[in-house]
């Protein structure tokens, strides 16, 4: 089975749009989504609208990834927005990877501490 | 009455009075600085131009307000709620959607045989046989009801179709929004000769509501049948009224908001018939938007205040702001960072304990303060909303992350100002510890917030009267200007804004200025220049006890 993966970088140099790009290839996935994400920028980044996620540069050995539960497809595009402004605006053609975790290694059962934090994160 | 002018005289003798010349009129700045503006989820409000809202309409224009368990996007709602009953006088909204948006028309139908009055949604506009209907763009997404009846029209005890109606829009709790009484007849005048038309007594009133008219059975036309629920009064002697059910005819499509989306935002508030002299982030967490705020910021030379999550510890805070580059930025001191580690009940009530941002909080004290104006119409700007003076006023404040000293000193450097307790004479409290810029200077006024305030209301009140001054022969604009400067920069003297310059080319005044045509361009072209110092703000102070014999 493939994942769903996409790549986020400056639209005026990438020439995709990131709307359109989170829209294709996650058109058909299901909510919640565990999904890890990857910093390709030479920088820390904070995103903490998806479940206060912070990673640290891409020459950080750890901490430059890291799993999230993505509760919405909206919630998605919100972040795949925010990525692409880091991007646009410090002038990085690639900036982050999203790539969804397989099913096989999604939670089971009621809620892990990983879904309730999102939630509350809304 | 007989008079003993003319206003305009021939060859005749006579005397003519001229229209009276006004020279007397003070260039004023109304109360703009005691409002914000910011862009928003909400799930009322009109989506196709910002509008202003105060305390006493907040829950009418914007909604009850939602949870922010349900969407983080909901905190906006709490900021603008709060600030509103704290200080700021009114809010510039602009509701944030996406394209896929959609306001539909609620349309109401005649139903054969019983003629009673039916209701549905249509994304559609209505065509066919319908009675009206209506576009509501105030777009709640929670719903409108709409009522209607026809008085009861007879001629010899018997009872004719009616063409007036009176029709009502309330919201789903039963608040009456809008009540027109009209026509359906195109042709229809009230007793004044203007148009009773129902589209356009609407349109007299409003422009939140747009209604259609149809046409019903095979004669055409619209009525309202004598045997109709809308018709009269019923056997009680009480009106009649058709009513729908909560009909929603709006849905904003979602949340996923684009760069796109933010940008159409953008460009709607900087383009807004109405003025304010603050921006609010409403404890947004993302990026995108903040970055469209900074842009707005500069295009408008308005201040940016917004908060970082207070969920995140120092070093992700950092991360957080050094992301948006915003120190690069040409409008860097018009950006304040507030960093708010700290859990306290929601001041709006609809959510559980939980982290709310405090710059919007600020701006509202800003405005309050601002209120406070001088014989010479100044506010005390020069007081900086932090410290002592300005707690946070929420209850059950408790502070989840303590920074160290070191951790202070790093949010100092990356400008972002914490808001968190602190012990003063009289008790400790909550307080907005510091007042930094986003600018990226060591040592000078522009990275004090208190100067950020002072200039752009100066800049405000030089660009205006230049704008008035606008069109005028080129003399009578450089001695209106320059008059107009000297009064602004004494009142700004007196109001203790300014403070006495040891810049060399000052010779020890607080303020200069230089106006005259430009050298190159001198019939078209006048060059307004001032040079400013304004006083500062105490931030660190160092105390040293020397022990003597």
């Amino acid at each position: 089975m493939t994942t769903r993966k996409v790549e986020l970088g400056a639209p005026s140099l990438t020439g995709k749009e990131a709307k359109t790009l989170v829209a294709q290839v996650f058109a058909e996935a299901k909510y919640p989504l565990k999904v890890q994400v990857t910093n390709l920028m030479p920088r820390d980044v904070s995103f903490p609208e998806v479940d206060g996620l912070f990673l640290r540069h891409c020459a950080s050995d750890k901490g430059c990834q890291a799993v999230v539960l993505v509760d919405s497809h909206d919630k998605l595009q919100r972040l795949a927005s925010s990525v692409v402004q880091i991007a646009e605006l410090n002038r990085y053609p690639s900036a982050l990877v999203i790539e969804e975790v397989p099913v096989a290694e999604q939670p089971k059962g009621k809620g892990t501490k990983a879904q309730t934090a999102a939630k509350d994160q809304g | 009455m007989t008079t003993a002018f003319v206003r305009q005289l021939g060859a005749e003798s006579g005397v003519q009075l001229n229209p009276l010349r006004d020279n007397s009129e003070i260039p004023t700045v109304g109360n703009a600085d005691q409002a914000f503006a910011i862009m928003m989820r909400s799930t009322r409000g009109r989506i196709d131009k910002p509008f202003k809202v105060d305390r006493g309409n907040v829950f009418k224009k914007i909604g009850k307000g939602e949870q922010i368990r349900l969407s983080a996007l909901n905190e906006a709602w709490v900021h603008v709620v709060e600030a509103l009953n704290k200080g700021a006088y009114e809010c510039v909204t602009q509701r944030l959607v996406t394209p896929d948006a959609v306001i539909s028309w609620a349309v109401v139908s005649v139903m054969p045989e019983v003629m009673d009055l039916a209701f549905n949604v249509s994304d559609l506009e209505p065509d066919g046989e319908y009675l009206f209907a209506v576009k509501h763009l105030d777009c709640f997404n929670d719903g409108i009801v709409l009522e209607c009846r026809a008085d009861e029209k007879k001629s010899g005890s018997v009872a004719y179709a009616n063409e007036r109606i009176t029709l009502r829009i309330l919201d789903k709790d039963g608040v009456l929004l809008h009540e027109f009484y009209g026509s359906f007849n195109v042709d229809a005048k009230d007793d004044y000769g203007n148009s009773a038309y129902l589209p356009d007594v609407a349109l007299a009133q409003t422009d939140s509501v747009e209604i259609r008219v149809g046409s019903i059975g095979e004669g055409g036309g619209a009525f309202i049948d004598p045997v109709s629920n809308a018709y009269g009064y019923d056997e009680n002697g009480r009106e009649k009224w058709a009513k729908s059910y909560v009909m929603h005819c709006f849905d904003e499509g979602g949340t996923g908001y684009s760069t796109a989306d933010y940008m159409a935002a953008r460009e709607k508030l900087q383009y807004a018939p109405f003025d304010y002299a603050y921006i609010s982030s409403g404890g947004t967490q993302s990026p995108a938007l903040l970055a469209q705020l900074a842009q707005l910021a500069f295009d408008t030379n308005r201040q940016l205040r917004f908060d970082i999550p207070g969920n995140l510890d120092p070093e992700a805070a950092i991360a957080f702001l050094e992301q948006l580059n915003m120190g690069a930025s040409p409008a860097a001191h018009l950006l304040h960072a507030f960093w708010t580690p700290l859990k306290s009940d929601d001041p709006t009530g609809i959510n559980p304990k939980g982290y709310f941002g405090s710059a919007t909080l600020n701006i509202a004290y800003a405005c309050g303060r601002n209120a406070q104006t001088n014989a010479k119409g100044f506010a005390p700007k020069n007081y900086v909303i932090a410290g002592r003076e300005w707690p946070i006023t929420r209850t059950r404040i408790t502070q989840a992350y303590t920074p160290r000293d070191q951790e202070l000193n790093a949010l100092a450097k990356a400008k972002i100002n914490p808001v968190m307790y602190e012990s003063y004479t009289g008790g400790g409290r909550y307080v907005f510890r510091d007042s930094l810029t986003c600018a990226q200077v060591e040592s000078s006024l522009k990275k004090l917030i208190a100067v950020a305030d002072m200039s752009t209301s100066i800049d405000d009140a030089v660009t205006r009267a230049a704008k008035d001054a606008l069109q005028l022969p080129m003399e009578a604009s450089v001695k209106r200007t320059k008059d107009f400067l000297t009064r602004l920069f004494e009142g700004a003297d007196s109001a203790k804004w300014l403070v006495p310059s040891d810049a060399p080319e000052m010779g020890g005044k607080a303020w200069m200025f230089d106006v005259r045509p430009n050298e190159v361009h001198p019939y078209e072209r006048m060059d307004v220049s001032y040079w400013l110092r304004y006083d500062g703000t105490n931030r660190q102070t160092f105390v040293t006890q020397t022990l003597t014999r």
